[in-house]
């Protein structure tokens, strides 16, 4: 009951941490957010950003069908949304001061109190009543030779030279705001639009931007009205990303349940697994609310992933279930736990391992799919169990045709053409590397567009950066622009720059301010006085608006400068904070092409407070990000790709085929990205290292299933085969269904990552299993027919080779029994602490002998018995007597009469006690025998072995290792002779599935085929270990009848009554019963 | 029978066509002289009246041109301001101010509408009548002015129109060069040179067209990095 409560409580707090990480979660629109911070520019950029682009700031665009047609159009829109006040708080289509010169005159004023003193006492003196006079006839004296247009402009407007503000060109600056809202030759305007409230939400933003889109629409009719900037890029994406999620995640689970229906026609465990699925994905979710508050664009890209790579865990368990009927759920949990364990270890390494690339988008990503399969392979494990996927009794085996089977020579010349052809495309068009920041964009993007068109309007990229200041407070900043003035002049000085400006004008120092004042309103009494003087020099009113304004300004010595104007104007380059004030500069490099030298150079020379940024290097930047972190990203995957698979094989050749496999998958690749005209991008380059792992997981299951079914592909195909299939595709169904993202650069690489998983798939599927038969073949090295285990384990150990097996008996031909059988037991159970896998394969074997409970404790006990035969084997290797080794003998006389008959001897034996012992005692007796072995691991080592056998005068005869091999074994039994032969692990590919201890089991054959041949006798010998020795046991003759042997089913009767009589002898030595690969075969 | 009086008044009216030069006829016959011009020179007095001022400003000048493009204004005596035209840049020298400003020229009339009001200097130079009608609309056919002919023409660039509505030129289909130009800007603003003293295809001065900047001038680039 406690512990029901215990449960409860525990399911309950993980749903309310799941609510509160649901419930934090926020969408991040921001396509800033997807790049390195450490890249050059991002850091400016993005405070750029967020404090002068106005993230707030709608931007109309209205093209007319001339530029008169625009400027009608662009104050019609301006004007009707300023009639609904309740949407929008400020709408400008041209600068603020051409509607409100008051406004102007203020902001002004204000600017020229924030400037230093001596200034002051500059124009004090220029407008002091002695030189006034002068000053304006040499004003209007300007007007009459000047040719510059901008000085005509001006210069008329303001006799008293109040706009050229000292450290800062007024009029170039009041150009350029011409120029935002009339880029280039007039036929684009552009209308400034700032929502009547702030807007936070994106569903709050598209809602607004529909009805502004009805009211500019409208209004600015037949003009093309269209809608850029922060909310209508916000808006876009928002939707985009909400797309993304329900219909790419939704696409991808359809994918799978239909992949899924397809291959089972089973629909509780599909419903089961879509729930895990479900569960996994709010969990996922709750995470990235509690991690990062915010998802960004790419980062919900996870979701159609996650359902394809862990409905795999699902899909190999509910396959492992119906195929084994009669096992226990546990059993086959804790057979498939490994490898779904590892497989999910793997694929989380690689996509945590994102990370280090160092692009926030894609670091959300990996962790969320790393957390995320994982926890979606231990819910599977924890859940999936035959009451939800329910019991199928499969049939038998199908016969294995010949066609089934891997053929080596023609995968050989496939594989070679693949890769040539591979080759060849790539050589003739190689995939090229997008290194802009367009992938990033959303596609179809309308306000990306119109964003563009507004760019092209401008003209051709200048290479502009922005330099954005930053400080604790107000004075901070106001040095650290004083301080940027040298550098910057420094930079145009060596040519680097060809203009910059610094906000010092519009920059507020309170206390320059506070010490200008008086002079400002001694200037302001003067007011009338100045203005008279102007009339008389032949000043009109018009042109004296300005400096009346501005002089009435001081003279009521406003602190603030109020209205939009202002507003306006000081939101272009002074922001504030919680976190401190914020000036923005503009630094104009001399050659484009070099802006982002310039701005690296710059950032270096100016230090902390200072950041710059610029669309137009972020290509650049992105470039070199890419160069510096995705090599070393693959390349530190794939370490831990291989040491995850050197961990799970052990072997070194599988390791090597993997790797040989996800390299030919990776020509292939490109070979197909070369063909569709695809590129690289920073987005889809990091398909790499996702492909790597999620890739592998194909050839951890293939070549473990491949060991387990001893290389016979067919078996492997229609089990792991046939899960592999499916999980790939499932897989494909995930990364394909981005491709229709809303985010231009993860729909590339859900592209590249689905074609790259179906490379992956191809050459595990059709041409791994003939390299590793054909390896296998080469190497002499095949696993036994059984079943492989926990962890992979299905092959003898990597200690069991020529070079241990010459040092073992080299030093047991030196050091006594003694010495040598404590320090042989300790080593077996420092071995079996170090692998524990094998340790439960050898638990599994005597789980039917034993039975479940006593398995684990019998497996332990395996290992020291084994340590003592390897000595004696070693010991009689090395040519140490073994004779007194022999304390009982018993049922002699059933070998004698078997072999008075003289038509040869067979004598049978299992793994069991210490089976190479009895060859010298039968020599003792003046029996020459002759063993059949299968070849032994490494080379050489089947030839070492056969030679110290054959120092006691056993022959060996190596079976499979020479087609006339068993030629010469009938020819020696027809002759009488006496033949020795293990019958409980048969080489693969030979055996006969009997029953042993009720279960179905893999025989030999041999014996039975040769009795069939020969009509030899068949005895079953045992010589188990007992106290203090060894004891033979020559068992009674096994009868039969050689005609009826004239059968297949006959024969395979008999192997199986072979095998059974050494039952009792199992049962009563289960600890001497030596196999230490799974030999139970798999269901 | 045609009465007599009615024959005569055919004649006379078939005579005075021929008398007439058609305004068109005229416009073209001046761009004829233009296209022979190889170069000009003449002094002027240049009245910018401007909204700005209750009287207009009357400064004397001196302006060269040289086919195809190149042209220097010199505005006041001594010179206070001198513009010179060359094909890479236009620079403006303002000897008072010992100042140099360098406008880079693109091909073609350029994008920003300081460029494009520049390039209408050069208006009152046209070769033929595509290379008129690629800047200008006309706004209507040639006008009798006095013993002359005007032509009003409207700025095609958008950007230049926000500065310059309309471009004056006054001339003698006879005589090529123009007889006056007046730019009429969008403030209201009028700028005028008239033009005396002639002179077509005289050699002009070496170094004309590629003054020095003396060393103690401040030179910028006003425009640079837009």
């Amino acid at each position: 009951m406690m512990r029901r409560w215990r449960r409860f409580a525990l399911v309950a707090l993980l749903a309310a941490a799941t609510a509160a990480g649901l419930l934090r979660l926020r969408l991040d629109t921001d396509i800033l957010s997807l790049l390195p911070a450490d890249a050059p520019g991002v850091a400016g950029l993005r405070l750029w950003q967020r404090h002068f682009a106005g993230a707030q700031e709608l931007l109309v665009t209205v093209r007319g069908a001339d530029a008169d047609a625009s400027t009608r159009a662009a104050q019609a829109v301006a004007t009707a949304l300023r009639a609904r006040p309740d949407l929008v708080r400020r709408a400008l289509w041209q600068p603020p001061w051409q509607e409100d010169p008051g406004g102007a005159a203020k902001l002004l004023a204000w600017q020229w109190l924030q400037q230093p003193p001596e200034t002051w006492a500059e124009l004090r003196r220029r407008l002091a009543p002695e030189t006034l006079p002068a000053t304006l006839a040499d004003a209007r004296d300007a007007l009459a030779v000047s040719l510059s247009p901008q000085e005509l402009a001006l210069g008329a407007y303001d006799p008293l030279g109040l706009t050229r503000l000292p450290g800062a060109e007024a009029a170039d600056e009041w150009a350029d705001a011409e120029a935002l809202f009339s880029p280039g030759d007039g036929a684009l305007r552009v209308v400034s639009v700032q929502p009547a409230a702030k807007l936070t939400h994106p569903r709050a933003q598209a809602a607004w931007l529909a009805e502004v889109g009805a009211v500019a629409g409208a209004a600015g009719a037949p003009a093309v009205v269209r809608f850029t900037g922060g909310p209508a890029i916000a808006a876009e994406t928002a939707s985009g990303m909400q797309r993304d999620m329900t219909g790419s995640a939704l696409g991808s689970a359809l994918l799978v349940a239909a992949l899924f229906a397809r291959a089972h026609r089973s629909w509780r465990p599909l419903a089961w697994i879509l729930g895990i699925l479900l569960l996994t994905l709010a969990l996922v979710l709750a995470l990235g609310g509690a991690l990062f508050g915010a998802l960004n664009v790419v980062s919900l890209g996870f979701a159609a992933i996650l359902f394809g790579l862990a409905a795999d865990y699902g899909l190999v368990l509910q396959e492992e279930f119906h195929r084994a009927p009669d096992r226990t759920a546990t059993d086959i949990r804790r057979e498939q736990a490994p490898a779904i364990l590892w497989s999910a270890a793997t694929t989380a390494t690689a996509f945590v391992a994102l990370t280090l690339g160092g692009l926030p988008g894609l670091t959300q990503l990996g962790v969320l799919v790393g957390f995320g399969v994982l926890a979606a392979a231990g819910l599977m494990l924890a859940t999936l169990g035959p009451r939800v996927t329910g019991r199928r009794r499969e049939a038998g085996p199908a016969p294995e045709a010949a066609t089934d089977m891997p053929r080596p020579r023609q995968t050989l010349v496939l594989t070679l053409t693949l890769a040539a052809a591979a080759a060849a495309l790539l050589a003739w068009r190689p995939p090229g590397f997008d290194a802009s920041t367009e992938p990033l964009r959303p596609v179809p993007s309308e306000s990306y567009a119109a964003l563009d068109e507004l760019q092209q309007a401008a003209g051709p990229a200048s290479g502009r950066l922005w330099l954005v200041v930053s400080g604790p407070d107000e004075s901070t900043v106001a040095a650290r622009l004083d301080r940027a003035q040298p550098v910057l002049e420094a930079a145009q000085a060596r040519g680097e720059v060809s203009r910059f400006i610094l906000p010092t004008a519009l920059w507020p120092r309170p206390a320059r301010a506070a010490g200008n004042a008086p002079a400002a309103q001694a200037l302001g009494a003067r007011r009338e006085e100045i203005l008279a003087a102007a009339r008389q020099t032949g000043f009109t009113d018009r042109a004296l608006l300005l400096a009346d304004r501005v002089l009435a300004a001081w003279a009521e010595a406003e602190a603030r400068p109020a209205g939009d104007v202002a507003a306006w104007a000081l939101a272009q380059a002074v922001a504030h904070d919680a976190a401190g004030w914020h000036a923005l500069a503009a630094v104009t490099p001399a050659r484009p092409a070099e802006a982002l030298a310039v701005l690296t150079r710059l950032e270096a020379e100016l230090g902390a407070g200072f950041a710059m940024g610029g669309w137009d290097t972020l290509g650049g930047a992105m470039q070199q990000h890419a160069a510096r972190r995705v090599p070393p990203l693959v390349a530190g995957i794939g370490t831990l790709v291989v040491m995850a698979l050197a961990l799970v094989f052990r072997r070194g050749r599988e390791v090597v085929l993997s790797m040989a496999t996800l390299v030919l998958a990776g020509l292939l690749l490109l070979a197909v990205m070369a063909a569709a005209g695809w590129r690289w991008n920073l987005m889809n380059l990091l398909a790499l290292p996702l492909l790597l792992g999620a890739g592998v997981d194909y050839n951890i299951h293939l070549q473990l299933a491949l060991r387990r079914h001893g290389g016979r592909w067919p078996a492997v195909r229609r089990t792991t085969g046939r899960a592999v299939l499916l999980c790939g595709l499932t897989t494909m169904a995930g990364f394909g269904s981005l491709a229709w993202s809303g985010n231009g650069g993860l729909a590339s690489m859900g592209r590249v990552c689905a074609a790259g998983t179906a490379c992956v798939l191809f050459v595990s599927l059709v041409l791994l299993p003939a390299w590793w038969s054909a390896w296998e073949a080469r190497t002499g090295k095949r696993s036994a027919p059984g079943t492989a285990g926990p962890g992979g384990v299905a092959g003898p150990s990597a200690l069991y080779g020529p070079r241990s097996w010459r040092l073992a008996t080299w030093l047991a031909g030196r050091l006594p029994r003694g010495v040598l059988l404590p320090a042989a037991r300790l080593a077996a159970r420092a071995y079996a602490a170090g692998a524990p896998a094998r340790v439960r394969v050898v638990a599994d074997n005597l789980r039917p002998v034993v039975g479940a409970a006593a398995a684990p404790a019998a497996a332990c006990r395996c290992f020291d018995a084994f340590a003592a035969k390897l000595v004696d084997v070693c010991r009689h290797e090395a040519g140490r007597p073994m004779a007194d080794r022999f304390h009982e003998l018993t049922g002699w006389e059933h070998f004698t009469a078997a072999a008075a008959r003289g038509r040869g001897v067979l004598l049978v034996t299992p793994h069991l006690g210490n089976w190479e012992l009895g060859a010298p005692l039968l020599a003792a007796r003046g029996v020459r025998l002759l063993v059949l072995t299968q070849a032994e691991p490494g080379a050489g080592f089947t030839a070492q072995r056969a030679a110290a056998r054959g120092r006691g005068g056993v022959e060996t005869v190596v079976v499979g290792g020479d087609a006339f091999g068993f030629v010469e074994v009938i020819r020696r039994l027809e002759a009488g002779a006496a033949v020795a032969l293990l019958v409980d692990r048969p080489p693969p590919g030979t055996g006969v599935t009997t029953e042993f201890f009720g279960r179905p089991f893999l025989a030999s054959a041999a014996p039975a085929e040769l009795a069939r041949a020969t009509g030899c006798a068949v005895v079953p010998v045992v010589l188990p270990a007992v106290a203090g020795g060894y004891a033979a046991q020559v068992l009674p003759e096994l009868a039969y009848d050689r005609r009826v042997l004239g059968s297949r089913e006959a024969r395979a009767r008999f192997a199986g009554e072979i095998l059974r009589a050494f039952e009792p002898a199992v049962r009563e030595h289960p600890e001497q019963w030596f196999h230490f690969v799974p030999v139970w075969p798999a269901s | 029978m045609v009465p007599l009086r009615a024959r005569l008044a055919g004649l006379l009216t078939a005579l005075l066509a021929l008398a007439a030069r058609a305004p068109a006829d005229a416009l073209d016959d001046w761009l004829e002289k233009q296209a022979e011009m190889r170069t000009w020179a003449a002094d002027f007095t240049q009245t910018r009246t401007l909204p700005a001022l209750t009287t207009p400003l009357t400064t004397p000048g001196r302006a060269w041109f040289a086919a195809p493009a190149g042209f220097r204004w010199e505005l006041g005596e001594p010179a206070q301001t001198i513009a010179v035209r060359q094909p890479e840049r236009f620079l403006v020298l303002y000897p008072r101010l010992r100042r140099a400003e360098e406008y880079a020229v693109e091909a073609g009339d350029g994008r920003a509408p300081w460029q494009q009001t520049l390039a209408l200097l050069e208006a009152g130079f046209p070769r033929d009548r595509v290379g008129l009608e690629r800047r200008f609309t006309l706004t209507g056919p040639p006008e009798r002015a006095g013993a002359g002919w005007v032509v009003t023409l409207a700025p095609r660039a958008p950007g230049a129109r926000r500065f310059l509505t309309a471009v004056r030129i006054e001339f003698d289909p006879a005589q090529a060069g123009p007889a006056a130009m007046e730019l009429r800007f969008a403030d209201g603003a009028r700028l005028r040179n008239d033009f005396t003293n002639a002179v077509v295809n005289a050699e002009l001065p070496a170094g004309l067209l590629t003054p020095e900047i003396p060393a103690d001038f401040l030179r910028t680039t006003p425009a640079a990095g837009r």
